[in-house]
């Protein structure tokens, strides 16, 4: 028997398990609450961002990246995440190359966001 | 009888264009059919789209059953104009007064009236564009505010058909028709003797 593959949003939930370069959005939410000591960072488009964020995000600007690249620590905890995870999940394989062995990407992005955290945030 | 609820549900999503939001609300807000506004004045007679046209930017405010509908000048910072939407929503259904009153200015327009609107829509500014495709789109049918398309010629059957209809089409029709609920594609993709993608038999 061969597995069903599922649609994003619910298989992201599933995948977290199992997958290292992921993080759910209710435990970036506890991240939040608890005032941790992390950078969420925002990898949409500059439009996308203004029309909408999570409240904390940093938006992927050129010089953000350079920046993570080159005076981050290689232990800083980032999270990344996009509109509906793909993205932000290659983003967060890429820094974990890079030796960020703290990046993650949440899944299903602000879309899963949007459905498990804060409905307000309008879904597109 | 007139017990505080607190557990209303509301979810948001934008629309075909990024400058509207539809609101999905767990409580009916109100029952008598669609009411539509498109300035403060008109508003005046709807205390929830009065309050909610006194939020900076909103051009247009739609209120029919579940559904809340709100336009703006510009996509910019949604959050801070959906919380405070969602608030004037948990609100009015608290509240003893009817959300829309008897006799209250609307600007909703007519099946009638939006067919004729979204031809000419699609006539100006779709099908000239889609022609360079081979493609024709038409209005097929206006039920209350949902509009249903067909989309023939080259369209039939394309990939990218439904890229076409949400980015192109939709958003189109809803700067002149902010009013609009749904555009729907009737087309049957993989009919007819010359579909652009025959999908392959398994």
């Amino acid at each position: 028997m061969t597995k069903k593959i599922k649609i994003p949003i619910k298989a992201a939930k599933a995948v977290e398990e199992e997958n290292e370069f992921l993080i759910a959005a209710p435990e970036v939410k506890k991240l939040l609450d608890e005032k941790a000591k992390f950078s969420l960072v925002d990898i949409r488009t500059e439009a996308e961002f203004k029309m909408m964020h999570i409240e904390g995000a940093l938006l992927a600007t050129r010089d953000l990246v350079e920046e993570i690249f080159n005076k981050w620590p290689k232990d800083s905890q980032v999270v990344l995440y996009d509109h509906t995870g793909a993205q932000a999940m290659m983003g967060a394989q890429s820094l974990v190359k890079k030796g960020f062995s703290n990046a993650k990407a949440i899944a299903g992005g602000i879309d899963a966001w949007s459905e498990a955290i804060d409905p307000l945030i309008p879904r597109y | 009888m007139s017990a505080t609820k607190t557990d209303i549900m509301i979810s948001t999503r934008l629309t075909g264009n990024p400058t509207s939001c539809r609101f999905q609300i767990s409580e009916n807000v109100y029952e008598g059919g669609a009411a539509f506004f498109q300035s403060k004045e008109e508003a005046a007679g709807s205390p929830l789209a009065a309050k909610i046209f006194e939020i900076e930017s909103i051009t247009s405010v739609k209120i029919a059953g579940k559904v809340v509908t709100v336009s703006r000048h510009h996509p910019e910072d949604w959050p801070s104009v959906t919380r405070k939407v969602a608030e004037l929503i948990k609100a009015q259904i608290n509240s003893s007064e009817p959300a829309v009153k008897d006799g209250a200015a609307s600007s909703m327009r007519s099946p009638e009236e939006i067919k004729k609107i979204a031809n000419e829509v699609l006539d100006a500014e779709i099908n000239p564009s889609v022609a360079s495709h081979g493609g024709h789109i038409e209005i097929l049918d206006v039920k209350e505010t949902t509009v249903y398309v067909k989309m023939g010629g080259g369209c039939q059957g394309c990939g990218q058909a439904s890229n076409t209809l949400k980015q192109g089409v939709e958003r189109a029709l809803r700067d002149k028709l902010p009013e609009l609920d749904e555009v729907l594609d009737t087309t049957d993709h993989a009919g007819g003797t010359n579909p652009y993608y025959a999908p392959s038999s398994k």
